[in-house]
């Protein structure tokens, strides 16, 4: 029986093939998205571990509350002057003192240098400390005061050679520095798109408007001295607004961030694959469901020689278990050919990605493997209950119609519950009030799916009207032909709703999609529209995050026409023991945009 | 009616002394209901002889297929009786059924019903695999001496003649060694040449194991070869005659309308 199923698939190659490729591409897509977003973890954190090497405790400033995790707002930076102290510790062996924020490296033509939304970080070196040093030198040497060193990738890209002047931007106007030599970041392949700049401490202070002020210092214990101990004795000596932890839990809390960025990447992407697992489903019961028509005689003749129901119900879903393990092992590895690419396609828009290498994680060959092979035994189950009504005297008298199943006048009233119930779900998810995001996204999901599956078990009811409508036309226009058209679709009501089904999975997908993005463009350029008076500017930094210095806002006041200039500025606050993200404005803002005003009024801000 | 039928069956050696191996007691057909309905039988009853190979012959219409159908438990009479190896088998439930048919019966098909994906052999063990018995080497090994389709045995059906499909097909019905095996107009896809040998080996399992056999048939020669002939019109046994020359046969057949 096993030799039957399995070689029986051998026997119809190119049906098994298509029936598999449908599975193949969702596992895939899930496969690759794990792989994907694994192996962009893997590079973050390589570089947050490179970032923190040979470093046993981190000081850093203390934010007086938990700020949210957006990246516009960075801790407090404190006095220089605890370095001295932090180094002067019994169980210290080495300490560095450290700044770091967005540095805006401007090319020859004058223009930023951005690589799509990724960040320009700028930070102080100090080559006297290698322990603590994450970047190798490439070529040239390291800076000192008025020199910058920058990363080997954005150099090539733009063509930056050493002794050249190059601008640099960050809390101030732009300066103009001698590029002294290239560095690279560790052993890290690609860090993605971020731009590397690294000065000595003094020009970094200097840029950042953090003279005599310090972001982190670095700290080495001497090697009898525990972790712990080493802690305690800094934890010691530390004014209030500065806090210490050790170099792995820093590394840990950097790379939050970023992982909640491939958390979204990844929910994103799973998706897609979770609907074209969906779609597989179907294509593959649909293509089980005409297989085993044209096996009739096959199936009734198994029965006359003694087969059991349980038998061929047994032999139909072994094959759809055989299509359902290849077609996954398949997807799995056509997943790591996706995710290579995906780094590609990223790269290519301009959006380049970090990379230290794929990582395939046993997690990923578990998940791609059980949700390939249980969606495709799962879809072969109603194809399977089929084959056992098929009744032996088939196998000697064509065309035995097949008996109605137990459930079969349920049908009607199933498909109709489960749209219903589909329809509820979605309503509830549209207008529920109280739901969170996720939960939102849960019911319309789940609401969305069950009115597929209800409109493609109903369906098979109204082809035969519907074919007779539309087929009036088609016998009009294609006489016989057209008569043939409408009398197949009718011929075998569900096969032309099965197969519709797919269709209308399909243009759903589109259909969401090009809803999705309209709305949200929309939705900006109303909220852009209503708040504009007249003709208005913006200026912000190339990737829209990087902080703007205040000369810039003077700078642009002088233009001659102007009307009006406001400057915004936003930042986390705690208010009434919640944080919350605050944007201030200057008082002249009601000038340039049209606030609506819940309690108080424009004058009011303006007065102050 | 049914009386005069049955009485005018002659007294049979094979069934005096092992009783009858399948029989059927009254039984009528009727498919579709009302104005519509067609009977297709309207009151059969007959006997079949342990080690005996009996012919069913009638014209398109007369039932012949349709009692086929019934005594081997593909299809249910609408009355009547049908008994197979001491078994009623009309009121089984598909278990049953399908047990009875692994134990009792074999099948041979007209249009042979091999199995693609197989080769020969796997298709003549394919029953045993089924009710998972180990196959008798030594037996099968016969059998495919038998059917002349040693040197075939892993072949495919694709890569084998009609006549030879319908060899390994009568091995397949064979193997288990069925209380009683029924072919469904065995030789009716093939030409007369190859029709000859799917006879002689038809009769020889006969001859040699003692097979019980019914044979549906529209050929006077494929007739001859049984050990009694029966004729079918109009849903009802008209004539029952013990083994004949297809002359005498064709005869027959013009007497009661067969032809």
């Amino acid at each position: 029986m096993t030799a039957f199923a399995l070689r029986g698939l051998l026997l119809r190659k190119l049906r098994t093939v298509l029936t598999g490729v449908a599975i193949v591409l969702g596992v895939a897509m899930i496969s690759g998205t794990y792989v994907l977003t694994d192996s962009i973890s893997n590079a973050f954190s390589a570089i947050f571990t490179q970032t923190y090497r040979g470093t046993d405790a981190v000081v850093s400033g203390k934010s007086a509350f938990s700020l949210s995790n957006n990246g516009t707002t960075s801790n407090p930076s404190f006095d220089e002057s605890l370095l001295a102290k932090v180094k002067a510790l019994p169980g210290v062996d080495a300490a560095i003192g450290g700044v770091a924020g967005q540095a805006q490296l401007i090319g020859r033509n004058g223009k930023a240098i951005v690589f799509g939304g990724a960040p320009n970080l700028g930070f102080s070196v100090d080559p006297t400390q290698a322990r603590f040093n994450s970047l190798t030198l490439v070529s040239g040497r390291w800076p000192k005061t008025g020199e910058v060193v920058v990363d080997r990738q954005t150099a090539g890209k733009k063509h930056i050679a050493i002794g050249q002047q190059l601008g640099v931007q960050a809390q101030g106007p732009v300066e103009r520095l001698r590029v002294s030599g290239l560095v690279k970041f560790g052993a890290v392949g690609t860090i993605g798109g971020a731009t590397l700049a690294g000065f000595d401490l003094r020009t970094a202070q200097h840029l950042f408007a953090e003279q005599g002020k310090l972001d982190q210092i670095r700290v080495a214990g001497k090697k009898a001295v525990s972790q712990a101990k080493l802690l305690a004795e800094i934890r010691s000596i530390l004014p209030p607004e500065t806090q210490v932890r050790s170099g792995d839990k820093q590394a840990s809390s950097d790379a939050k961030d970023t992982n909640s960025f491939i958390g979204f990447l990844q929910k994103f992407l799973l998706s897609f694959g979770g609907v074209a697992l969906f779609v597989g489903a179907f294509v593959i019961a649909n293509s089980l469901s005409i297989t085993i028509a044209q096996r009739t005689r096959e199936f009734a003749t198994l029965r006359t020689i003694g087969a059991s129901r349980r038998q061929v119900l047994r032999s139909v879903i072994l094959e759809a278990l055989a299509i359902g393990v290849i077609s996954s092992v398949v997807g799995l590895f056509l997943g790591l050919a996706l995710a290579k690419g995906l780094f590609k396609l990223f790269d290519a828009v301009g959006f380049t990605l970090p990379n230290n290498g794929l990582v395939l994680h046993p997690r990923t060959v578990v998940v791609a493997l059980i949700v390939g092979i249980v969606v495709t035994v799962a879809a072969s189950l109603r194809p399977a209950f089929r084959a056992t009504r098929v009744p032996p005297i088939s196998a000697v008298r064509e065309g035995a119609p097949l008996p109605p199943g137990r459930f079969h006048r349920f049908r009607g009233v199933g498909a109709a519950a489960t749209a219903l119930l589909g329809f509820a779900a979605l309503i509830y998810g549209l207008f529920g009030s109280g739901l969170g995001t996720a939960k939102v996204l849960l019911y319309m999901g789940v609401g969305a799916l069950l009115i597929f599956v209800g409109v493609a078990l109903f369906s098979s009811r109204i082809v035969v009207p519907l074919a007779r409508a539309l087929g009036y036309p088609a016998t009009r226009i294609g006489g016989a032909a057209g008569a043939l058209a409408r009398d197949n679709a009718q011929r075998n009501p569900q096969r032309t709703a099965s197969t519709a089904a797919a269709l209308m999975i399909g243009l759903a997908l589109v259909t969401l999609v090009a809803t999705l993005a309209s709305s949200i463009i929309g939705t900006f350029n109303s909220a852009v529209d209503d708040l504009a008076r007249g003709q208005f500017y913006a200026i912000t930094a190339q990737n829209n995050f990087s902080p703007i210095p205040v000369s810039a806002a003077r700078a642009a006041a002088k233009t001659p026409g102007l009307s009006g200039i406001a400057s915004v500025r936003a930042g986390d606050a705690q208010v009434f023991g919640h944080t919350h993200q605050l944007t201030a404005v200057d008082p002249t803002i009601g000038k340039i945009l049209t606030l609506k005003w819940k309690h108080g009024s424009q004058a009011a801000a303006s007065r102050s | 009616m049914t009386e005069a039928i049955t009485a005018g069956i002659p007294a049979d050696a094979a069934i005096a002394q092992h009783g009858p191996v399948v029989s059927a007691k009254d039984v009528t057909r009727r498919y579709g209901e009302g104005e519509t309905a067609v009977d297709a039988l309207r009151g059969v009853s007959l006997d079949v002889g342990k080690g005996q190979l009996t012919a069913v012959m009638g014209p398109s219409g007369s039932g012949k297929s349709t009692l086929m159908h019934i005594l081997a438990g593909l299809d249910r009479p609408t009355s009547g009786e049908v008994w197979i190896a001491g078994t009623e088998i009309s009121k089984l439930n598909d278990n049953a059924l399908t047990k009875l048919r692994r134990e009792h019966i074999g099948f041979v098909f007209q249009f042979f019903n091999l199995l693609p994906m197989l080769t020969a052999e796997e298709n003549v063990v394919l029953p045993l695999t089924i009710a998972g018995t180990k196959p008798d080497k030594a037996w099968v090994d016969d059998l495919l001496g038998r059917i002349k389709i040693a040197d075939r045995r892993r072949h495919r059906p694709a890569e084998m003649s009609g006549g030879q499909q319908q060899r390994v097909a009568i091995a397949r019905a064979l193997v288990s060694r069925p209380t009683v095996v029924f072919a469904d107009e065995p030789t009716g896809n093939l030409d007369s040449a190859t029709s000859g040998e799917i006879l002689t080996l038809v009769r020889e399992a006969v001859d040699n194991y003692g097979q019980t056999t019914v044979m549906v048939t529209h050929d006077a020669h494929a007739a001859s070869i049984a050990d009694r002939v029966l004729f079918l019109g109009d849903g009802r046994i008209v004539r029952d005659i013990g083994r004949s020359s297809p002359n005498e046969i064709l005869r027959a057949m013009e007497e009661t309308g067969s032809r």
